[in-house]
Order: structure tokens, then sequence, then C-alpha cells
């Protein structure tokens, strides 16, 4: 392993067994967060690589609009990025940045001013009505009408939720992370967010009751 | 986030939370028997059930949905905006390290000149400046305090050539080279003063 420097970086870590990809992975993650709270633009880069795609779904989740999304998670990265020196255990980074997703999330639908973020205006593309991106054979049927309504009942169902059951919801169920990360997240225990959980599914249960069945 | 919203006590031990614990592969095997084998007794609670089963399945179709966004263009815009705040943050940091002990030895300098005033240059009304100038390769800022004499001019300037007022007649000069140093930041290894 090289030393760190602003410029270059090179870390590696050599898996001991085989099968250890996890682990290899999380202990170069850790790597790259000790050189990213030495101010290393290159490992911080890695890391938003990382982790963008998940934050912005996330985002997504609790706003509905991928353009305020990517607002928010830009905005969270670079919070990250300053109080990293916060941060005490590598290893949390996860779910220390996906808390700061979250409460930026939260506080954007709570009326905070949009950032301007010109330079984001033409990173993704406009979202049409009823654009859904349906998965091969398991999503939506087809791009219709009724698929646009069903999906403006669940985003307006969801969004109806109490705000910790609405984040537990999105991060566990939604965004399949770890019970103990989301608890991390929340700053609660994980029974609660399990009770958080099943309080949102029952509420949505019975606000959809007929597209249930 | 608001933690404390009113909400039900929680109760652990209801079917319907068990239901919601099984179908995230939450229950122990003995809690999924005799979830089970109350469900094959009460058929209103084999409905519940299923209605959370169908709800799962109906957010899953809805999480199918995922932000269109161009993520090149993404990754590039936030490198850019950190590359930028951090080149900022650097640049503050060497601000403040200069200017506290210039600002220190302006004040000094103050008390100290013969009769407590800059002496004006030609054509001056009194007033002086101090230019305190330093060349390194950035950009230029400027802290101007406009006061009665004496007024303290201290222009950082690095690769641009630095513009005083009129009448612009530096009595002290304290010029300061910044120099890159082996680990990416920079140090102060010159300070010129002409008085």
């Amino acid at each position: 392993m090289s030393n760190p420097s602003h410029e270059s970086v090179s870390y590696s870590v050599k898996s001991e067994a085989p099968g250890d990809s996890d682990a290899v992975a999380e202990a170069q993650e850790v790597i790259w967060v000790q050189a990213a709270q030495g101010g290393d633009l290159t490992a911080f880069s890695r890391l938003v690589r990382i982790y963008e795609r998940q934050a912005v779904a996330v985002a997504y989740r609790f706003l509905g609009n991928a353009a305020d999304a990517a607002d928010v998670v830009q905005e969270a990265f670079l919070r990250a990025f300053r109080k990293l020196d916060q941060l005490d255990d590598g290893a949390r980074f996860r779910s220390w940045l996906m808390r700061i997703v979250t409460n930026l999330s939260l506080n954007f639908r709570r009326g905070r001013k949009r950032s301007e973020a010109a330079q984001l205006e033409d990173a993704f593309e406009p979202e049409a009505p009823g654009d859904w991106k349906a998965p091969g054979g398991g999503g939506w049927a087809d791009r219709s009408a009724s698929s646009d309504e069903l999906k403006t009942r669940i985003d307006e169902a969801i969004r109806s939720l109490p705000e910790n059951q609405r984040a537990a919801l999105i991060l566990f169920s939604i965004e399949g992370l770890p019970q103990k990360d989301v608890a991390e997240i929340l700053g609660c225990s994980v029974e609660l967010v399990k009770w958080n959980v099943f309080q949102a599914r029952k509420k949505l249960k019975e606000l959809l009751a007929d597209m249930i069945g | 986030m608001k933690k404390f919203e009113r909400q039900p006590e929680p109760d652990f031990t209801s079917l319907e939370f068990l239901i919601s614990r099984a179908l995230d592969d939450d229950a122990t095997s003995q809690e999924l028997r005799e979830l089970e084998a109350r469900m094959k007794s009460d058929p209103d609670l084999q409905r519940e059930h299923e209605s959370y089963r169908k709800l799962d399945h109906l957010l899953d179709r809805w999480a199918a949905d995922e932000p269109r966004v161009d993520w090149t263009k993404f990754h590039t815009s936030v490198m850019a905006e950190a590359r930028l705040r951090a080149d900022v943050a650097k640049r503050q940091r060497l601000m403040f390290r200069i200017a506290g002990p210039l600002a220190a030895a302006a004040a000094v300098l103050m008390l100290i000149w013969p009769g407590g005033r800059i002496p004006s240059g030609p054509g001056g009304s009194g007033r002086g400046y101090v230019h305190v100038q330093v060349q390194a390769p950035s950009t230029l800022v400027a802290l101007t305090s406009e006061k009665a004499a004496p007024m303290i001019h201290v222009a950082f300037a690095r690769d641009r050539k630095v513009e005083l007022p009129p009448p612009a007649t530096p009595k002290m000069m304290i010029g300061l080279v910044e120099r890159a140093d082996s680990s990416g930041g920079t140090q102060i290894e010159e300070a010129l003063g002409t008085f």
C-alpha cells in the first residue's frame, strides 16, 4: 500500500482466502474512507462511485423526482466529504452517508429551498408522464394511463405516512438496507425499525385496499 | 428527523406484526410454524397474510421504477464541486495562516511608526497604504480596510499584477512568496519588507 497523496492514490487489499470478497471489499472501502478523510479526492471519488446509485435511489423514493434526488444526493456527498473527519469508524460510512441522504431528503420535503444545481439539469432525462422504466418481464405490463395512476396512488400513499414509518419502509423494505443499518440511520432500535415497517405496511394496506383486492 | 411522532404503543406480540416479520424473513422457525397453524384455523388471518403479501408485491413493482440519471455526468458534477470546495477551503486556510500574522504585524507597525501615522506620498492626502503582495500561482484575493489614515491594503497577488487604487503609493510593502511544497500544500518561503 502506497502512502497517500492528494493527487494520486493506489491502495489495494489482497484477499487472504478464497470467497473473502465481501470482507476484502469492506476493508478496501475503509482504506478509501481513511484516505478521503485526509483530503484524497481520488479515494472519495471511489466512494461516490460505490454509493451514488443507492443514494439517489433512496432520495428518489422520498422525493419522487430524479432531479430533486440528484440535487439532494450531490449535497449529501459534499457534506459527507466536508465532515468525514467526524466519522470515527470507516466501516460505518454507508449508514452514515445514508443518514445524511435521508435527513436531507426529509428536509427537502419539508419545504427547504431547492439549491441551485444548474450543472445537474442535463445529467438526467426529463421524466415524461408515465415514463416508467419497467424491469424485464417483471414490472408494469405497459406504460399506460392506468399505470401512471397506480404509481401516483402508491406515491401519495407512501408520502402520507409519518416520516419514521416512511423512512423505515423505504430504507428497509424497498431499498433492502440491513435492519441494523436502518436503525443506525434513523437513530432508533432494530425492534422499532421492524415495528415502523409493520405500521407502514398496515396503513398502506388500508389506503391501497382496492388495488390489493 | 422527527423521532417522536405520536404512534400507538408497539405490540410486539401481535399476530399482524408477526406476519410482517415473516414476510421479511425475520421470524424464527417456531414462530413460522405457529403462524401457519393459526392461519389454517383462522381464514381471516390467512386473508390478512395474503393482503400483506400482495401489498409487498405491489411495492416491489413500484420500486422497479428507477430514477433516470446520467451517472457519468452526475459523478463528474459531484467531483467537480468537491474539488472546487476543497480548493476554496485550502485557500481559506492559507489566508487565515497569512492574514493573522499580517494583521498582527500591521498593528505593531502602526503602533511603533513614528507619530503613529504612515507618511503620505507625493500628492497624497495623509493616507498611506500597506501593500502586502504574495506571489504564487492562484487567484487574487484582496482585503482592503477602508479607514482613516493609516490605510492598510493587503493583497495576495499571484499570477496577476496587483492594481492599487489611486493614490497608490504604498509606504510599506511586505512581499510574501508562496511556493508549493511536496505534500501538495503551500508554504511561505520569503517575506520581503520595504518601509
